[in-house]
């Protein structure tokens, strides 16, 4: 597929920035029956719009119109403009997803698993229900940024949506400071991740025996590559760095939704070239999907900061995905 | 740091009294000595100092300095008894001697007539005064902060015998002190005292001990402290008072006195004391709270410019300087800033050569007094004239400069900006003027950077704005004093009179300076004084009506390459001082890595991808770039939303590209769709696409730039206003830097003729739509710049529709946008090599 397809509703015409409007093309979505998922890696608790009260992002997520979001780094860090650690009271995410979330129309919020500066947070126009909220276990089963299983109810059907973030960094969680070289020359970090996934599907979707004729999606960052593209990255067939995505598609009833939905295409989900954030299904929610698509638009672009803070970006420095699932009968 | 030594000071003479105090009550019970020569503080009837007895021809003087003498509250520290004391009594030395107990005292030869006066001096008092320490006493009209003071602990004291002192001599100052205690939170340059009888309250004095007060007998009728202390300047506070002493003449100030605080922000307060009378050795304290006076947003009355003669009052006036030289244009210029000035010099004698160099190309031109002087840095700091732009053949007098008086060129002053102006605000600018005698040529008066002149006066008399004498050009209104309106004095030494002229100016802001110059570029005799200069706020000034949509346009060079590395912070900051609801930027991609002209790599450039971070940082949640097809896109910006309708970057035609790309963004206020058209222009003299410097110069030889605007221009147009696609749009604003001048400022350009290839495009605009040249319209017979130079080459175009709706338009001149080099890289401007234009419409 070569062109993507916008769907689009006339609110968000109206709002959203021009070139998305110009590069996509418009449609509109049937009403009703279909689920739209945004997820987002919005680093940092989306630093960039502390400094005009959220009002770009609220109008870009209304523009979107989505259903469901899923929000990566949805935690305030930082002071607004500076890489300072703002004090803990200041922050106003998580706390206040509430608020932010009616913003652009969602009246529920939920919070998975939090261990440290990086929760993930659902919103939505439906009630959401917590299954588990996963931090792993010590000393060797830590989930470092959490986990979250919870579902929705839509056209009395029960949604399971599964939100991780794993293990960024090159070397293993919980390596002192001179050991991380080391680490790193033994692939500690993907090491990790590969726990770390293992430990989250064997807590949620694996659980279910009948998973694989369910409806289940799992979303998130997970700081790795998938098999799915190697054609454009040529890793070697075993590299470390493909074992996260393997394990999902070895093990798991899921289905990886931008890959899958476009096979001879390579989208990035970063400012670079990486594929590192994911939307995974099981089969049969995967058949309802209209349509899939990282958006890279006018503002969601990542633009590196102009003080070159730290390794902040703007807006963030992953780009979202949007489903678009038809769930008539 | 004087009031600091003085809180020190008063606590520690505190201690001596008390210390004496339990001295005398543990000696009290000696019938037999003599005297107790500091004694209580309260004494007792019957208990006062012992009279002097004359034993063996002798009589002994017990020695002390009044506590309250004038000097204290200068800072200078009680005086210490020593060998280096020089005592004379009745005019003959005497040798400081000290009892058994301690106490200080000599023996003096018994007068016949039973007075005694005694001076206490030492080996650098000389400099006070002439052929004794009674004689010629220079009282300093001109002071320095700290320096005086130090210098005039050496300062002759005096004491006489009375019947009340007895056997104690005590000494204290020839002269008065005006303690002028000010708190506050400015920096003070300078504190002036005037005699406002017009009397002499400074200069050289006697000291007349049977009458114990001290004669001026020549001076002049004001003292000044300098208080600019090598540019440190003396800080208020405003929890404890700082004293600012300036030693005067004693006497009766029947008219009073006016003092003048200047601050080094160029800001003032006047205070005038009521009819008062100076003690000698005492000092009289006027406290104030130093608030300068709020619509007084530039002052400078050169109260810190002290050499020279009195040009002003002729031959019989007084004026010194710090040697006898008689400066001409080139000479004087070496004298240091905080010199001391007692020699007398004739009135036509200025204090100082050319402030800056006599090359106004190579030495003065873009630079300011700070960064380009012939005297001595000291001398630019003292005045508080650093932050000026020209002092251009300016000379120092008495209190006031001439300008291009030196020889036959003609000068060039012009302030610092008048910072203190907050937004676009109305004024009033008065300062006095007089042409030096046998002027002939006429003062030409500029309000540069910010306003337009409405109307002025000439001593109170209004003067009819005419084409010949005002008008606006390039980068300033202008107003031509016409000599022959005023008085020109018949010789140099003549008592002059000043001439006050008003300019009442409308949009000043932070930018606005004053300038003056001959206005004859000829040999001739341009010369003319300037003093009391004054820009008063006189309104609140234009304020938007809250229905008005204001655009902003400005061609930021090189993607605000200049506010980049301080993460543009400025140009946020200034973006909202005006708040604007749209904005249309030209340049606005990032090209060039931080203070340098080194091409920044791609994934590190951080506009336009970034314009919609940096826009929210100034208000604007919506912004769009239109056709990019190099590294000069042009972006919007909106508090509205935004629909981008085209992007252009090719043309028609192969090979033949819209240089800069250009658009349509349509900016959705509340329903109302304005479409703006934006483009810049390519801007080369030859043709886009030509290579090598020989073909580029045939290329512009055949004017082949000028076509390819040209070019670029009919196809921008025919796709946007004029293409049928978009007939149903009514409000249209097309705007850009367009890199050509228009056929509607031939009366300022003068090529001859309107078809000139260099207005080919307006040309084409102006024939062939109905769109309005904002600025030209608005100000018709004014010639308003859009660049740092004199070329106006970014325009704001409207539809009559919209046009019929603007409540306010102009080039924006403040502070922060007048262009400065690029310390960085000389070829860029900081922050811009253009200027902006914004424009109000009432959109109900």
């Amino acid at each position: 597929m070569k062109k993507i397809k916008l769907v689009f509703s006339l609110a968000a015409a109206a709002v959203v920035l021009t070139s998305l409007a110009l590069t996509l093309q418009s449609a509109k979505r049937p009403k009703n029956d279909t689920l739209r998922l945004l997820y987002w890696n919005i680093q940092n608790g989306m630093w960039d719009g502390q400094e005009d009260n959220y009002d770009r992002f609220v109008g870009w997520v209304k523009a979107q119109n989505p259903d469901v979001c899923v929000w990566c780094e949805a935690k305030s860090i930082y002071k607004t403009g500076t890489g300072d650690k703002a004090a803990p009271e200041a922050n106003y995410l998580p706390d206040h997803w509430g608020e932010l979330a009616a913003r652009y129309g969602h009246k529920y919020w939920y919070k998975g698993g939090q261990r440290d500066n990086y929760p993930q947070v659902i919103t939505s126009r439906y009630p959401i229900e917590n299954v588990a909220r996963i931090i792993g276990e010590k000393p060797d089963s830590v989930v470092s940024h959490g986990a979250g299983w919870a579902y929705i109810e839509k056209n009395g059907r029960r949604i399971n949506i599964v939100t991780l973030h794993t293990w960024p960094q090159a070397y293993a969680f919980n390596v002192a400071q001179e050991d991380r070289d080391r680490s790193r020359r033994e692939n500690g970090g993907d090491r990790y991740r590969r726990m770390e996934i293992e430990y989250i599907c064997r807590h949620t979707i694996l659980t279910e025996p009948d998973a694989a004729n369910q409806l289940w999606m799992m979303m998130g960052d997970f700081n790795s590559r998938s098999v799915k593209d190697n054609w454009v990255y040529k890793f070697p067939e075993d590299d470390p760095r493909l074992w996260v995505s393997r394990y999902v598609l070895e093990n798991t009833p899921y289905v990886d939704v931008i890959a899958e939905r476009n096979p001879n295409n390579f989208y990035t989900s970063t400012g670079g070239k990486s594929r590192i954030d994911f939307v995974y299904c099981t089969r049969p929610l995967y058949d309802r999907i209209t349509d899939a698509r990282i958006i890279d638009d006018a503002y969601t672009r990542p633009v590196r900061d102009a003080k070159k803070i730290s390794n902040f970006y703007h807006p963030s420095d992953h780009l979202p995905i949007i489903v678009d699932f038809d769930l008539t009968e | 740091m004087i009031s600091n030594l003085l809180q020190s000071l008063k606590i520690s003479s505190y201690a001596v009294v008390l210390f004496s105090v339990a001295l005398c009550a543990a000696c009290s019970s000696g019938g037999d000595d003599i005297d107790e020569p500091d004694g209580p503080d309260q004494p007792k009837p019957g208990d006062q100092y012992e009279d002097i007895q004359v034993v063996d021809g002798k009589v002994r003087f017990y020695l002390s300095e009044a506590e309250d003498a004038a000097r204290r509250t200068m800072g200078i520290p009680v005086h210490k008894w020593s060998g280096a004391d020089v005592l004379t009594v009745n005019g003959k030395s005497y040798a400081v001697a000290t009892d058994d107990k301690g106490n200080k005292y000599i023996e003096v030869s018994a007068s016949s007539s039973g007075s005694y006066t005694a001076t206490l001096t030492s080996e650098k008092s000389a400099q006070w005064h002439g052929s004794s320490a009674y004689a010629d006493l220079k009282i300093p009209y001109s002071q320095f902060w700290s320096k005086t003071a130090s210098a005039m602990q050496s300062y002759p004291m005096f004491a006489s015998y009375t019947k009340e002192t007895g056997n104690k001599l005590v000494f204290n100052d020839c002269f008065a002190v005006l303690d002028v205690v000010l708190t506050g939170s400015a920096k003070i340059a300078s504190v002036k005292v005037e005699n406002l009888a017009g009397k002499a309250l400074a200069g050289f004095a006697n000291y007349v001990p049977s009458r114990g007060t001290t004669s001026i007998t020549k001076g002049v009728d004001f003292a000044v402290l300098n208080c600019t202390d090598n540019g440190q300047y003396v800080a208020l506070k405003s929890s404890s008072p700082t004293h600012f002493s300036l030693p005067v003449a004693p006497g009766t100030y029947s008219e009073g006195l006016r003092i003048t605080v200047c601050d080094a922000d160029h800001r003032a307060m006047v205070h005038t004391v009521p009819a008062a009378q100076l003690v000698a050795g005492k000092a009289l304290a006027v406290e104030l709270k130093y608030a300068p006076e709020s619509d007084l947003v530039f002052y400078e009355s050169f109260d810190n410019f002290v050499w020279g003669g009195d040009i002003m009052g002729g031959l019989s006036s007084v004026g010194f300087a710090p040697d006898a030289t008689k400066v001409v244009w080139n000479t004087g210029i070496d004298r240091d800033g905080y010199a001391d000035a007692y020699t007398e010099v004739a009135c036509d004698v200025p204090g100082t050569g050319f402030v800056q160099s006599n090359d106004w190309t190579n030495d003065v031109s873009g630079k300011t007094v700070a960064t380009s002087h012939v005297v001595p840095d000291s001398w630019a700091v003292s005045r508080n004239v650093g932050d000026w732009s020209y002092m251009f053949r300016v000379q120092e007098y008495q209190g006031c400069v001439v300008v291009g008086a030196g020889n036959t060129a003609r000068g060039i002053m012009q302030t610092c900006s008048f910072s203190n102006i907050e937004g676009l605000r109305p004024v009033k600018i008065s300062f006095d003027y007089c042409p030096q005698s046998g002027a002939t040529d006429n003062m030409l008066v500029q309000v540069l950077n910010g306003g337009f002149i409405e109307s002025v006066t000439l001593n109170g008399a209004p003067v009819e704005l005419t084409a010949a004498n005002s008008g606006y050009k390039a980068n300033g209104a202008q107003y031509v004093a016409d000599r022959n309106a005023v008085k020109i004095p018949t010789s140099d030494t003549a008592e002059k009179t000043w001439n006050r002229v008003e300019l009442t100016v409308k949009n000043a802001t932070d930018g606005t300076t004053l300038y003056w110059a001959g206005n004859d570029v000829n040999s001739g005799k341009h010369g003319f004084y300037i003093d009391n200069i004054e820009v008063r706020t006189t309104g609140k000034g234009y304020e938007r009506d809250k229905n008005t949509l204001r655009v902003l346009y400005w061609n930021i060079q090189n993607g605000m390459w200049a506010d980049q590395a301080n993460n543009y912070d400025n140009f946020v900051k200034w973006v909202k001082s005006y708040d604007p609801d749209v904005c249309v930027w030209c340049e606005s991609a990032t090209i060039y890595k931080d203070n340098t002209n080194t091409s920044q790599t791609a994934s590190l450039r951080f506009l336009p991808d970034g314009w919609s971070s940096l826009a929210a940082r100034y208000g604007h949640a919506y912004a769009a770039v239109g056709g990019k097809r190099d590294n000069y896109p042009q972006t919007v910006t909106s508090k509205y939303p935004i629909e981008t309708l085209l992007k252009i970057t090719d043309s028609d035609v192969a090979g033949k590209p819209v240089s800069h790309g250009a658009g349509i963004q349509q900016v959705n206020v509340d329903g109302k769709l304005i479409n703006i058209v934006t483009l810049h222009m390519w801007p080369q003299a030859y043709a886009f696409g030509v290579s090598g410097s020989a073909n580029q110069a045939a290329s512009a030889e055949k004017k082949e730039g000028d076509y390819y605007r040209e070019f670029e221009m009919k196809y921008i147009l025919r796709e946007t206003i004029n293409n049928s696609k978009y007939a149903a749009q009514q409000d249209w604003l097309m705007m850009g830097d367009f890199n050509s001048r228009s056929r509607l400022d031939e009366w300022y350009y003068n090529y001859g003729n309107t078809n000139d290839t260099r207005y080919l495009v307006h040309n084409h605009i102006l024939d062939n739509c109905d769109m309005v040249d904002i600025i030209a319209n608005r100000y018709p017979g004014s010639f308003i710049t859009s660049t740092y130079g004199s070329s106006r080459i970014d325009f704001m175009y409207a539809s009559p529709s919209m046009y019929a709706k603007i409540a306010n338009a102009m080039v924006v001149m403040d502070k922060w946008t007048t262009a400065k080099q690029s310390t960085y890289v000389p070829s860029f401007y900081d922050p811009s090599d253009h200027r902006p234009i914004l424009t109000d419409f009432n959109l109900k």
